[in-house]
């Protein structure tokens, strides 16, 4: 890849300028949307707090489990109709929109200009690259924030989830999970995949149009909700798909680090390649 | 700025665009492009941009090969057909944020070149409400503002008025007068010879003619 450093640095700075901070009024969307889901859980503990035996308050981690525990797998759930997590569905959907338009605004007729200041194609690439990934790492910490100042309201601050509110409330079993185990699988992982989805969904932007980027997206994480197996990513971004807090059985997280280890080194080389060759032409030209 | 176009061939989805063109260009003078529309003038511009590959052929640019040695010319602006722009932003926020990739023009220096083309810098009027002709002259503005080498402009004067037109023909001798290499089409053909040192008629992608207008 041809990269020069001082114009490289200042495509950057461009992108993480015009793209993300001047921007950041979208950010307040997913933190209103994890708010709705945050109250709808503290009413079912609330709730459940009349006919069982729970620990008496909620901590970060019961939430943010909560917030991120998507389903169980579709085989065992035999006594009632199987419904897809709706937060797991916006959430992810919504990232799709958020990573999908800004990038390939360079290639529309407003954009030549910035395209031609960027210099070198591998430059622009790479810069559209970290901006996927600053906008997904910031999605996740808008959401992580907004169970935070919910948790100061309506929680407490422990190192530790509360063992029976996860066991009755979620299904899993987080009795021998540490902390480290906490932020690898539920912080770090999903951040991970959910790059790692956005950086593949730039190469089918880039090879199609946006549209089908997304349109890309959803049949993973459809794929997914429907069939646990590492090949769908969605399905770490799961907690109650967790090896961790299902005894065992479940998705590994070591397979999630290697699986989005492998899409984000190869959508970058993969998007580098093909932007090296693409012609751009404006939509009636195109057809 | 010395642009080699040579034996340049474009196919686009089995139909042949350009065929065979071989151009020379250079610094301090003015290129004008004329044929009727779907001629192959704007696919030239594009491949002259480093927009689209040649399917045969070769562009050399300041004796480096466009998209081997460099993916775009060092120092070009370039309107290719209506420009756009960042719809929510106001004029000078797009142009504020373009020159923050090359950080080679001030503030003052865009105040200055949107009051020329008669754009107030400080109208927060967003980019969406503007007129054809008012976007037309932010394109131009954003494409002269850095003073590049070379000025790729297809139809600059389109949906301009008179005044305008005339403060566009100062501006592109201004800057031919620099030293620039510029490149335009036009449908106007008296506009185009007065401004062309160079015209190149094409009509179904290739050049059928070219010639001198000040021979006329």
């Amino acid at each position: 890849m041809k990269v020069r450093e001082h114009s490289f640095k200042l495509g950057i700075e461009y992108d993480l300028k015009w793209g993300l901070f001047y921007q950041k009024k979208k950010f307040i969307l997913p933190m209103v949307l994890t708010l709705f889901f945050l109250f709808r859980f503290l009413k079912l503990y609330q709730d459940a707090l009349q006919y069982i035996d729970l620990e008496s308050s909620l901590t970060f981690w019961d939430y943010l489990l909560w917030i991120f525990k998507g389903n169980k797998p579709v085989q065992e759930i035999k006594d009632h109709f199987f419904v897809p997590d709706a937060f797991f569905v916006m959430l992810n959907l919504l990232l799709a929109f958020y990573v999908s338009f800004y990038p390939f605004k360079d290639m529309s007729r407003c954009g030549y200009m910035t395209l031609f200041a960027f210099g070198e194609r591998s430059e622009w690439w790479l810069c559209k690259c970290i901006w996927t990934i600053c906008t997904v790492v910031s999605y996740y910490l808008s959401v992580y924030i907004m169970i935070a100042i919910f948790t100061f309201a309506f929680g407490e601050f422990s190192l530790l989830p509360r063992l029976k509110v996860q066991g009755c409330l979620c299904g899993i079993n987080v009795l021998e999970v540490t902390v480290f185990d906490l932020i690898l699988s539920s912080v770090l992982l999903p951040i991970l995949v959910s790059i790692s989805l956005s950086l593949v969904q730039m190469v089918i932007s880039l090879l199609t149009k946006p549209i089908f980027g997304i349109m890309f997206t959803a049949a993973v994480l459809a794929g997914s909700i429907y069939c646990m197996s590492p090949i769908f990513p969605g399905n770490f971004l799961m907690v109650m798909r967790n090896s961790l807090f299902l005894n065992g059985s479940g998705i590994t997280v070591l397979n999630g680090f290697i699986l989005s280890g492998i899409l984000i080194v190869g959508s970058v080389l993969a998007g580098d390649i093909i932007f090296k060759k693409k012609d751009i032409l404006s939509n009636h030209e195109t057809s | 700025m010395y642009i080699e176009i040579k034996n340049l061939s474009k196919t686009i989805k089995n139909v042949d665009v350009l065929k065979n063109i071989s151009i020379e260009m250079e610094s301090g003078k003015i290129y004008g492009f004329r044929g009727k529309n779907g001629s192959g003038k704007t696919m030239l511009m594009r491949a002259i941009c480093g927009l689209i590959f040649p399917s045969e052929g070769e562009i050399w640019i300041h004796g480096e090969k466009l998209g081997t040695d460099i993916s775009f010319p060092r120092s070009i602006g370039a309107m290719i057909e209506t420009p756009g722009f960042i719809e929510h932003y106001s004029a000078f926020d797009n142009l504020r944020a373009l020159a923050s990739l090359k950080k080679q023009v001030s503030d003052e220096e865009i105040i200055e070149i949107l009051s020329v083309l008669g754009l107030d810098a400080a109208d927060k009027k967003k980019v969406k409400k503007y007129s054809l002709g008012m976007r037309q002259k932010l394109g131009i503005a954003a494409a002269l503002m850095e003073n590049p080498e070379l000025i790729v402009l297809d139809e600059p004067i389109n949906a301009l008025d008179e005044k305008s037109v005339e403060i566009v023909k100062k501006l592109l001798l201004e800057h031919k007068a620099r030293g620039a290499c510029i490149i335009i089409s036009c449908h106007d053909r008296e506009e185009l010879e007065f401004l062309s040192d160079e015209i190149f008629m094409i009509e179904d992608g290739k050049i059928i003619r070219k010639y001198f207008p000040e021979e006329l």
